[in-house]
């Protein structure tokens, strides 16, 4: 296999060859992986798209300076083991009966590994802001050539791999110089499960090293000084990148020789799993960050030289903080027991309760969303505002306003885009709640539809599985046979007009105080 | 045992009665709550009976509660509410209930003294006098125009102190701060504004005396001996209107010291050696010298209940609800910094009086994820002092030397040190931070001749425990934010009344 190329359809094994020939067999069940900033989930489904099993952990990163985030690869792969266990465990079912497993898992974060496969360091999170100097080298010194070999307008940031790259190789030459190759999160636990180390178009991406003739871009890597011998071989997200080991099957319980397709980054498995594929629909994640794609994911799979490259091609608007603000919120009326002790938190499901009993509007108060700066806005140093508070305004009021300042600030998002949007699949934690969607229907005045199943990262990831081991002609037709829209909320013309009204007022009010943001805190 | 001072304090919706020693340490106390009736949205009407039964309950309590003999105590006083002016008939029977400070029934009758009579009450009250909702002429108007038989059958209207005075001594009198509260006592000729009594239709004759608020106007009457248990012959002193005492159990007569009330509502009030009422308590050595412009925030406490209410499930209705823990709910934003880390609130929750803007809002700016309750809640407490700073910024008074915190809020002292901090000016804690009844056990004790003067009373009374000065590492920070909370309320206030409800 030859660097910066995409690997050819790898030989199926004997025994992949007994499972494709049960393919009618409808026992057989497809396992999906998804290893989040900070959490590891896997799930088991069966070819209906029933969840099996599902299992999950939670993985901290490590802080050992304010900037810095980082996280122990082996910590991945012990998470992973353990979701796989306890899948297997819980469903009971013979681990033979897996056709494929897929992966899903966090973008950006590279773990260098020498040639026995073991990591050199821990891997620096896209929230990691201690490259900052090298992206300001890149782009000083390299600025021309970056744009002219990724394209017009294209720049690194922190979040990006290559400065991370660049940091090693000035702070820690000696990870560099032992590296075998860089293998990025879903890379890495796809090797310990198989022993064969690939990558993926779209983790290449979110490395900044994807070339817009969708290859790796050794340009950028002979620029930052790292060899481009490197990289591993570019696998298309559904190919089969290697089997279960023994040793792999020893602990995790599954099937040695079980297909592991080479998988992808985050974003695109949920927009698989959440079936975003025609035009007029996008797709609102609803997480801790929330985010609105505009595009269909089959783009991600378009052949090189299209038109516009990397990113760029996928309207893609990122609110930074929209679960994360009714978890804060949820916090902030929890009661607090005096001197310490245990915290009881306040359900989620009591808020949005009480929220719906508050009409649309939230009787005058008005709630602007951005409590971590707002990447939408490409503002770091905007914040949240509550207006029109009054003595009348309970919690229910200001949760009802949390709810629709996030709806406010999608329309102001899809009013920028200017694509045209008739229909929006919302998916993640968030999408569970049908107040908050009618809401956000309501406000944007487009269709809100929610499939059966909202943590639709790993199912993107099963679904690749089952088209790499041949269950399904493409990702787009598996994606439209698994993925069921259970509900549809249409916006209701009755408060068209009151919601248009205090858009308005959003807007205005924004204008109005963002000269102060920056001002905030006062030191 | 003795000599005592009972002090009576019937307030909006609580009756108080605190038995005092001569040092100003509470013997007893007894207080319950008197609720109001609305028969109709925008009424609010009190019984006088209600107030009176309720005092014979206070007394009873404190009596048996101290074990004091009544014949220790040596003077009683009363402070009540303003406004609620009650009608009574020949054999000392209320005619109606007492329409409350917030009724707002006699609006028409306002529009009408000031577009009928604009030019006369000028000339009466002096310029920029006019009368609102709250004053008790208006709301006599209104029993003249829709009740003519309240006004004809009474013999006398008493302000609510003076009715349980009344009742007491069966002697009807009030006092300066009463008839001013009335909008009908006249500033140069210290009398009633007879002026005005006969433009609202009410004869002169039916309204009481007006006495000085230490004087002794009556004693305990048998009949009142036997039913509140107290001795007959107790000598009862005119007392006067609640905010007035407040400034009096506060030893208000030092022109240095602004007064801060802290309570579910704030005021500010600071001395003005040019107002006209100086003569009215000037008896030397004077007692009450000087006025004292209320300056009011709507929403100081009622803010910070707020707050605590948000963290229920839903919002704490009208009735009785169980005691906030104010101080454990202030000890948490004692963990954040001044400034709140960039948070400000801007604490117009009940429109705003400071600004007189009814239509103002609150508004919380400056939220990050790294915000807690704690900063929200020192957010708030800062809010409410940069209002109050803008009132005194705005006062055309120079700012006082120091100032005395009193009411709930003055036993904080982290909101203490927050004003002191934010407005620049030392703040003193007195041990007691309720002070009305005191004032009116110090006017009973000088009407007894107990105390030589009202501000010697006070000055023996009331203990400074606590000063906080404004901390010099924080005055820029402060300056700067409170620029900001400026700058942030201007651009707002075109907003407020845009907010769809």
């Amino acid at each position: 296999m030859k660097t910066g190329s995409i690997t050819p359809y790898p030989r199926i094994d004997q025994r992949s060859r007994q499972m494709q020939d049960d393919l009618g067999n409808a026992s057989s069940l497809l396992l999906g992986l998804d290893q989040g900033s900070t959490t590891c989930r896997a799930v088991l489904y069966d070819l209906e798209a029933h969840i099996i099993a599902e299992a999950y952990r939670e993985v901290y990163p490590h802080h050992p300076y304010p900037t810095w985030a980082e996280v122990e690869p082996e910590d991945w792969w012990q998470a992973t083991v353990m979701v796989i266990r306890e899948v297997l465990a819980s469903s009971g079912v013979d681990p033979t009966r897996i056709a494929g497993v897929g992966l899903t898992a966090l973008l950006h974060a590279a773990v260098p590994v020498d040639e026995t496969g073991q990591p050199l360091a821990r891997a620096m999170l896209w929230m990691d802001q201690r490259c900052q100097p090298q992206v300001e080298w890149m782009i000083q010194e390299h600025g021309a050539k970056i744009e002219a070999v990724m394209g017009p307008g294209r720049q690194p940031s922190t979040t990006f791999t290559a400065p991370k790259l660049r940091w090693w190789l000035e702070n820690q030459p000696e990870v560099i110089q032992r590296t075998y190759k860089f293998l990025w999160p879903k890379d890495f636990i796809r090797y310990r499960l198989t022993g064969a180390m690939a990558s993926d178009p779209t983790d290449a991406g979110g490395a900044f090293l994807l070339h817009p003739e969708r290859r790796w871009a050794w340009e950028i890597m002979e620029l930052i000084g790292v060899s481009a011998e490197k990289l591993p071989p570019m696998l298309e997200p559904y190919q089969v990148a290697g089997q279960v080991t023994a040793q792999a099957a020893r602990e995790t319980g599954l099937a040695g020789g079980t297909p592991v397709v080479a998988g992808c980054g985050d974003t695109l498995a949920t927009l698989i799993g959440a079936n975003a594929n025609q035009p007029g629909r996008g797709c609102l994640y609803i997480g801790t960050a929330a985010w609105l794609s505009l595009g269909s994911f089959s783009r991600y799979f378009a052949p090189p030289q299209s038109k516009v490259s990397g990113e760029r091609r996928w309207g893609f608007g990122a609110a930074a903080t929209t679960g994360a603000t009714v978890k804060w919120f949820r916090d902030l009326v929890s009661g607090c027991p005096e001197g310490g002790g245990v915290r009881e938190l306040v359900d989620y499901e009591a808020l949005f309760e009480e929220a719906a009993t508050v009409e649309p509007g939230a009787e005058g108060v008005i709630f602007l969303p951005h409590l971590m700066g707002e990447r939408g806005l490409n503002n770091p140093y905007a914040k949240g505002v509550f207006f029109g508070l009054t003595l009348a305004h309970g919690r229910q009021h200001l949760m009802r306003a949390v709810l629709e300042g996030s709806a406010y600030f999608l329309r102001q998002l899809i009013e920028q885009a200017g694509e045209p949007l008739e229909e929006m699949v919302a998916v993640g934690g968030g999408a569970k709640s049908p107040l908050w969607r009618q809401i956000f229907a309501d406000v944007t005045g487009v269709r809100v539809l929610t499939p059966r199943i909202l943590e639709t990262g790993a199912l993107g990831a099963a679904i690749l599985a089952g088209v790499g081991v041949g269950l399904y002609p493409s990702v787009a037709q598996a994606a439209e046979r698994w993925v069921e829209i259970v509900s549809e909320h249409s916006p209701d013309p009755c408060w068209r007009e009151r919601y248009d009204r205090i858009y308005c007022l959003y807007r205005e009010l924004e204008d109005r105080v963002a000269p102060l943001y920056p001002q905030v805190p006062v030191e | 045992m003795g000599p005592y001072l009972l002090a009576i304090d019937q307030g909006t919706t609580t009756c108080r009665a605190v038995l005092y020693d001569l040092e100003g340490y509470a013997i007893a106390e007894a207080y319950r709550e008197v609720y109001p009736h609305h028969p109709q949205p925008g009424w609010a009407e009190a019984d006088p009976q209600d107030w009176w039964w309720a005092v014979v309950a206070v007394v009873h309590e404190v009596l048996s509660h101290s074990g004091a003999a009544p014949s220790d105590i040596a003077g009683i006083g009363v402070a009540a509410l303003q406004h609620a002016i009650v009608p009574v008939d020949r054999e000392g029977q209320p005619l109606a209930r007492a329409m409350l400070w917030m009724d707002q029934r006699c609006a028409p009758q306002v529009e009408w003294m000031i577009h009928q009579h604009g030019e006369t009450i000028r000339r009466v009250m002096g310029e920029g006098r006019f009368p609102t909702t709250t004053y008790s002429a208006p709301k006599l108007r209104w029993w003249a125009e829709n009740r003519p038989e309240v006004i004809r059958r009474a013999a006398v209207f008493l302000l609510p102190k003076d009715y349980l005075r009344y009742r007491l001594t069966g002697e009807a009198a009030t006092d300066p701060s009463d008839a001013g509260g009335a909008f009908l006592y006249h500033p140069s000729r210290h009398g009633w504004a007879t002026e005005l009594l006969e433009l609202i239709g009410v004869p002169a004759e039916k309204m009481p005396p007006i006495r000085q608020p230490y004087e002794i106007v009556g004693r305990v009457s048998g009949a009142a001996a036997a039913q509140t248990g107290l001795a007959e012959g107790t000598p009862v002193a005119t007392g006067c209107a609640d905010t007035l005492s407040t400034l009096i159990g506060a030893n208000a007569l030092l022109p240095e010291r602004g007064y801060l009330y802290l309570g579910t509502a704030a005021w500010l009030a600071l001395y003005d050696y040019s107002y006209p009422y100086v003569t009215t308590y000037q008896r030397p050595p004077a007692t009450i010298e000087g006025r004292y412009p209320f300056g009011s925030v709507a929403t100081t406490g009622a803010a910070l209940r707020w707050f605590h209410d948000l963290l229920r499930p839903t919002p704490a209705g009208p009735g009785v609800h169980p005691q906030i823990d104010y101080g454990s709910l202030l000890a948490q934003a004692e963990e954040v910094e001044p400034g709140a880390e960039g948070l400000i609130f801007l604490p117009h929750l009940m429109g705003e009086r400071a600004t007189n803007d009814p239509r103002a809002k609150g508004a919380f700016f400056g939220l990050t994820l790294a915000h807690g309750r704690m900063h929200l809640l020192r957010a708030l407490l800062e809010g409410t002092a940069f209002v109050l700073r803008q009132l005194l910024d705005h006062s055309g008074y120079g700012p006082p030397r120091e100032l005395l915190a009193l009411g709930g809020g003055a036993k904080s002292p982290l909101w203490c040190q927050i004003m002191a901090d934010v407005m620049d000016i030392p703040v003193l804690m007195p041990r007691v931070v309720e002070t009305t009844s005191l004032g009116a056990a110090i006017l009973a004790g000088v009407g007894v001749g107990l105390y030589p003067s009202v501000a010697q009373a006070a000055e023996r009374v009331l203990h400074i425990v606590g000063r906080h000065d404004p901390r010099t590492e924080f005055r820029a920070r402060y300056d700067r934010i409170y620029a900001l909370y400026r700058q942030l309320d201007e651009l707002l206030t075109p907003y407020f009344p845009r907010v769809p409800v």
